[in-house]
């Protein structure tokens, strides 16, 4: 992916972006991939929380759907409006 | 991307959602999930895992209702969006499985190929037919009447896809070989020998003979006194003189041998003796050269 690899090159090899950190891929307005996922906090069709490996993101936006969750990835389908980092801590 | 074997069921609790947590822990992807209540989620699980996903809820302070197995509903709404593409895919299955039981086409080969107006009457008496099913029994009756054709040997009918092959291999008749009937003589002479094994001969040994008199018949008589055909079987030598002129510019022993070679080339056969006179003429020599050689033919040896 064009994207990863630019990312990859700017911020450089770290441990984190290759195993186990956060990863969210958005496609605004459309669906958001999130990797790494360990628990859903809280989830509604209008928002979604997830905990991951370290720190918490929020999802929000209408009609928010679980297109599938398992193996730590989870797919959130629906009208993504915003992606928000809440905090970052180790679990 | 949602199985295409899938159930999906809802689950009631205080924090459904955990639910989803306890299912991923647990190695079960789940799809699709909706949520319905504050206290209900709707989701849905590959088929082959939904008894995992009742042995992880029991006992727990989850709910699980409504099963429903959702196999193949993405097709079936596919096709009913599109009833058009899905009957021309109906069709082309059917086509697909029994147009090849039909035949469309007959072809004949092998060495009797050109007898392919007969082969497809046989055919057709037998009842395999264009656009018409194919049927293994009338195949093998055609194969019979194929056989029953004159100068066939060999017929075989069989069916690749919906092309009806008929082979047709008919006798081989190999030409007798041709032999020579009689023995003629080369030159002309006297007959020093005469063997005959087969055929009759017409001269003896002493005779003289004169160039292409036939010497051996391809003949014999019967018992009976009847004449019959054949071909000869035979060899004889003659005894001819061969007279011939050759000029030199010279006179010398070397011209000499060199006009008794040029003779016996010329008559082949073995020379036996030779006798050159020599005579001037212009501001050259003329060598008469006349040789005796035995000249050997057969026939069919």
């Amino acid at each position: 992916m064009r994207l990863y690899e630019e990312l990859l090159a700017r911020l450089g090899p770290e441990e984190d972006l290759a195993f186990g950190g956060a990863k969210v891929v958005l496609y605004a307005g459309r669906c958001a991939f999130f990797e790494n996922v360990k628990s859903i906090r809280d989830f509604s069709s209008q928002g979604i929380t997830l905990q991951l490996r370290r720190g918490q993101v929020r999802a929000e936006g209408e009609k928010l759907r679980i297109e599938r969750y398992g193996g730590g990835d989870l797919v959130l389908t629906g009208k993504v409006l915003r992606v928000e980092v809440l905090e970052e801590k180790d679990t | 991307m949602m199985p295409l074997f899938r159930t999906s069921f809802e689950v009631e609790g205080l924090a459904p959602y955990r639910a989803l947590d306890k299912l991923a822990t647990r190695g079960i992807s789940v799809f699709g999930v909706q949520k319905l209540s504050p206290t209900r989620l709707k989701m849905r699980v590959k088929s082959k895992e939904m008894q995992k996903v009742f042995a992880i809820f029991s006992g727990s302070c989850y709910t699980v209702t409504k099963v429903r197995r959702e196999s193949f509903s993405r097709l079936r709404a596919a096709l009913l969006r599109r009833p058009g593409a899905a009957a021309a895919a109906l069709v082309f299955l059917l086509v697909a499985a029994f147009g090849s039981a039909f035949v469309f086409r007959v072809e004949v080969v092998g060495s009797a190929a050109y007898r392919r107006d007969a082969a497809e009457a046989c055919l057709s008496r037998a009842g395999v037919r264009i656009f018409l099913p194919y049927d293994a029994a009338a195949a093998d009756r055609a194969e019979r009447e194929l056989l029953a054709l004159p100068g066939i040997v060999f017929a075989e009918v069989k069916k690749s896809g919906t092309v009806v092959t008929v082979t047709l291999e008919e006798e081989e008749s190999t030409p007798p070989p041709s032999y020579a009937r009689s023995l003629y003589a080369p030159c002309a002479g006297r007959v020093e020998e005469i063997v005959a094994l087969r055929g009759t001969p017409l001269v003896k040994a002493g005779d003289e003979v004169s160039e292409g008199q036939e010497l051996v018949g391809g003949f014999y008589v019967t018992e009976d006194g009847q004449t019959a055909q054949t071909f000869s079987v035979a060899r004889c030598s003659i005894i001819a003189s061969v007279t011939g002129e050759y000029a030199s510019p010279e006179r010398s022993p070397q011209a000499l041998r060199d006009a008794v070679a040029a003779l016996s080339l010329r008559a082949g056969g073995e020379v036996l003796s030779s006798q050159v006179q020599v005579r001037a003429e212009g501001e050259g020599f003329v060598y008469e050269v006349t040789l005796r050689v035995r000249v050997r033919c057969s026939v069919n040896l």
